[in-house]
């Protein structure tokens, strides 16, 4: 897990709120490797930058949603994968823990939750 | 004993007649010698036997009532006389009865030839005679007698005595006659002596006097040997008579005494079967008495005139009077007063009562007479049976009625006809089909919604299965198999059929059917009641198909909801980006703080959503939770570390328009906390909403902060404007009041007074 870049993924497909998570992460003093509004897009954006976390939004652009990525990015590169969703839909919360998700965050998304689950993913993933 | 009586005389005789052939032998082995002294003792001899044989036998002839022995007895007593008149001239008489010697000539004959021509000749026709079976006519016979005497008595005084032996040395020629004419006597006695018992003896006597007048013939003088064993002869002869009818009489005697006790013991017997015989009538008389006295029914006994013998007490209680002490007699005539009716209420005419209908001779069984008796006021319903009574030789003797009382029976007839129809009433009433089945499913009770159903008349289903009635055999067969069920296992269950009503339209029946128990609580068929309930079944259906257009219209609306209140959190968490991005745009502390408040309050927006999206109704969530979770957020934003806040929340379901309100005056009031109260940084804030009992609710926010001062206004005046203006406006809108205190730090306190 040590080869993972300090860096933060943001995959969500609502531009503004990609922005505003990319202001929050970076206020933070991290820095966000890319950003993008599709799972295969997350994917691949997390195969070449290797973040440490990835913030996953549920619902993405495309066939695939944010657990599809999820699981690929957990799998193949061992990113913490910090869940923000508006949908607090039964289904949804059950498929997201089939992938060990490191939290879930419910939007909208205070900036204290976002930087208690970023310091907690980083710290584990230094730990 | 036990010999026949013919014979009983014969021992006796037997030896007699032994004895005088002995003694006859002697004197005739003597040859003929002279015994004038021995002829007469045997000559007297002989008349005394003859005068006893005469007696005695007239004396037999008067007990037996029998003619026989008294002809005999007159033979022998003119013989007798003749054997006196035989003696009395043998004597020397003198004086008046020298004559009789005088006449010695004379009477000579009397000496023996007439005699003995005489007996065996009156013998005869006495035999003769009672062989013909004549009865009578002792003086016929005497007379005959009489003359035969006086006729042999004049022969002989001219015939000659003794003569010289002629043929075969016969020496008195003249006595030829006798030995044949006893022979005779002899076969004929012997001949008859089935006749009478004493041919027996006379045969023997007539034997030996053959033999004795055969002796005879060879007689040369009057006292010579042949002639003394003749007279001995005559005497066996008549002794053996004697002898032998003495014996019968003896032996009369000990039959008679041997009778007479038979006779006794035979009566004594007949007594004690009498007794016997009379016991055992008075058992059967008693028994047939205390049968009959507690006979249930009433039993009445009536003489050939109708007069009523015998009431039983059961009788006796239906007509209503005391056996005894109610004139029986006078009520047991035909009672005119007396009415009856037949069960048809028909009166009944006298011919057709019981009792005169028995006295017809007529036998009948189950007459039902309803009777009233006028003078008595007693009325009963009586079913008669009765019969008469013959005597061995056809003539009516006595007849007999019982009577049963059914007025019992008749009311619990009615009793039960009445609860029958208020059954039937009732099933009839019923709407729906009520029946009955027995063990075997036959039909035995239906309504009049079950004639509906089956559609034919009740007669042909009565009785008969399901199977057999109902057109359609797999419904029938369903039915039964339900039937069957309950019968099975005792307990009463309700179940859906489908019967075809009679027009053949297909229906639905909710059928309640319970087992059929008899007083020992055995299982004896079903009852049950079927209610058609196709058109509830089919609301039913349509009910179910709105219902489950409702839910899916619930669901749908659930998913809007979710949808809309995702699309809702999300654009928030666009507006808190949007506040992310121009804060990094404002270089002025005061601005980025109003940014920051700006986020909170958006927060607090999103976390309402969050709540109602969480929550199973989607309207309404428990408000506790929400106010904790918001206020640790304004907590943890405010990045005062000593700081400490704690919620206490009555449970209260809270929707979207009160928890917007609720939630944002808390964020400002706690807000307003964090910023002002605490500038050393240390604190804690009580936050605590309580539901009153008059329904209102009261939201205090305190802290344990500096207060401020009540002149200078409110705090935070620089940042306070906003809040103070959507504190005033969210008061007013959830029309509550707010009292502040401010003193040992500050106490905001609402009174709510709208429901949530």
């Amino acid at each position: 897990m040590s080869d993972l870049n300090r860096h933060v993924l943001v995959v969500d497909d609502d531009f503004l709120i990609v922005m505003g998570l990319t202001k929050q992460v970076q206020d933070m003093g991290l820095t966000v490797c890319g950003s993008a509004s599709t799972a295969d897009e997350g994917i691949e954006l997390a195969r070449l930058h290797r973040p440490m976390v990835t913030l996953m939004d549920m619902r993405l652009d495309g066939a695939k949603d944010g657990v599809d990525a999820a699981l690929v990015i957990h799998e193949e590169i061992g990113s913490k994968v910090i869940f923000i969703t508006g949908s607090q839909d039964p289904n949804t919360v059950i498929r997201i823990n089939t992938d060990h998700p490191h939290a879930i965050l419910f939007k909208p998304v205070s900036a204290k939750q976002l930087r208690t689950a970023i310091d907690a993913a980083i710290g584990l993933g230094v730990g | 004993m036990d010999e026949a009586p013919a014979e009983q005389g014969l021992p006796a005789a037997a030896v007699a007649l032994v004895a005088v052939a002995v003694v006859c032998g002697a004197l005739l082995a003597i040859g003929p010698g002279d015994a004038p002294a021995l002829h007469t003792i045997l000559d007297t001899s002989l008349a005394l036997l003859l005068a006893v044989a005469a007696l005695l036998l007239w004396d037999m002839g008067q007990h037996a009532g029998s003619s026989f022995p008294k002809w005999l007895g007159i033979a022998f007593a003119a013989s007798c006389v003749l054997a006196i008149i035989h003696v009395l001239i043998t004597v020397e008489w003198s004086g008046p009865l020298a004559m009789i010697a005088r006449s010695r000539s004379f009477l000579r004959p009397a000496t023996w030839p007439v005699s003995v021509h005489l007996l065996p000749i009156g013998l005869g026709w006495a035999l003769w005679r009672m062989q013909r079976g004549v009865t009578g006519g002792m003086s016929t016979y005497a007379l005959g007698i009489v003359i035969l005497c006086a006729g042999l008595f004049a022969a002989f005084q001219y015939l000659p005595t003794f003569s010289r032996p002629g043929l075969l040395g016969v020496t008195r020629p003249t006595l030829v006659l006798p030995p044949f004419l006893w022979a005779g006597v002899a076969i004929a006695a012997w001949r008859l002596r089935a006749l009478n018992r004493l041919a027996r003896p006379l045969t023997w006597m007539a034997g030996t006097l053959c033999l004795a007048n055969i002796a005879m013939l060879y007689s040369r003088a009057p006292a010579d040997g042949p002639a003394m064993a003749a007279h001995l002869g005559r005497a066996g002869g008549y002794l053996v008579l004697l002898l032998w009818a003495m014996q019968m009489a003896t032996s009369d005697l000990r039959e008679r005494i041997r009778a007479e006790s038979a006779l006794a013991s035979l009566n004594a017997d007949l007594d004690r079967r009498v007794a016997a015989q009379t016991a055992a009538l008075r058992e059967s008389e008693t028994k047939f008495r205390s049968v009959v006295e507690s006979l249930s029914e009433g039993l009445m006994i009536f003489d050939q005139h109708g007069t009523v013998v015998y009431h039983n007490p059961a009788s006796a209680r239906l007509h209503g009077f005391e056996r005894e002490a109610d004139g029986l007699s006078r009520r047991d005539e035909l009672l005119v007063q007396r009415q009856g009716w037949d069960k048809d209420g028909v009166l009944l005419p006298v011919e057709e009562w019981p009792i005169v209908r028995v006295l017809r001779g007529e036998r009948f069984q189950n007459q039902f007479v309803h009777v009233e008796c006028a003078d008595t006021g007693v009325t009963f319903d009586a079913v008669y049976n009765g019969s008469p009574i013959y005597s061995a030789t056809g003539e009516l003797l006595l007849g007999f009625v019982t009577l049963r009382d059914v007025r019992e029976e008749a009311r619990a007839q009615r009793e039960l006809a009445r609860a029958h129809d208020l059954l039937r009433g009732f099933t009839d009433a019923v709407p729906g089909v009520l029946f009955a089945k027995d063990r075997d499913g036959r039909m035995l009770i239906a309504n009049d919604g079950a004639v509906a159903l089956i559609g034919k008349e009740r007669s042909t289903f009565i009785g008969k299965t399901d199977a057999e009635f109902l057109d359609d055999l797999a419904q029938a067969e369903t039915v039964m198999a339900n039937d069957r069920h309950v019968m099975d296992t005792g307990v009463s269950e309700q179940v859906e059929e489908q019967v075809s009503l009679a027009n053949g339209a297909a229906a639905i029946w909710l059928s309640t059917k319970a087992p059929l128990r008899d007083t020992e609580g055995r299982i004896t068929g079903v009852i049950g009641l079927s209610v058609d309930i196709s058109a509830r079944k089919a609301s039913e259906v349509q009910l179910q198909l709105l219902n489950k257009g409702l839910n899916e219209a619930l669901t749908h609306r659930d998913l809007l909801l979710r949808e809309v209140y995702h699309r809702v959190k999300n654009n928030l968490q666009i507006v808190d980006s949007l506040l992310v991005m121009q804060e990094d745009h404002l270089a002025d502390p005061a601005a980025k703080s109003a940014l920051t408040g700006l986020r909170g309050r958006v927060y607090a927006l999103g976390l309402v959503h969050h709540q109602l999206m969480g929550s199973a109704n989607l309207r309404t969530f428990d408000v506790a939770p929400f106010l904790r979770e918001l206020t640790s957020n304004i907590l943890d934003g405010g990045a005062s570390p000593g700081v400490s806040l704690a919620v206490s929340a009555d449970p209260l379901d809270v929707g979207l328009d009160f928890a917007i309100p609720l939630g944002l005056l808390v964020t400002e009031l706690v807000t307003n906390s964090l910023k002002h109260a605490f500038p050393g940084g240390e604190g804690h804030i009580d936050v605590l909403l309580s539901r009153n009992a008059d329904g209102t609710f009261a939201l205090v926010v305190s802290d344990d902060g500096t207060g401020y001062d009540r002149g200078a206004g409110s705090r935070g005046a620089s940042a306070g404007g906003l809040g103070s203006k959507i504190i005033t406006a969210l008061v007013s809108q959830l029309k509550a009041t707010m009292t502040i205190q401010s003193d040992q730090g500050t106490r905001a306190e609402i009174h709510i007074k709208a429901a949530a």
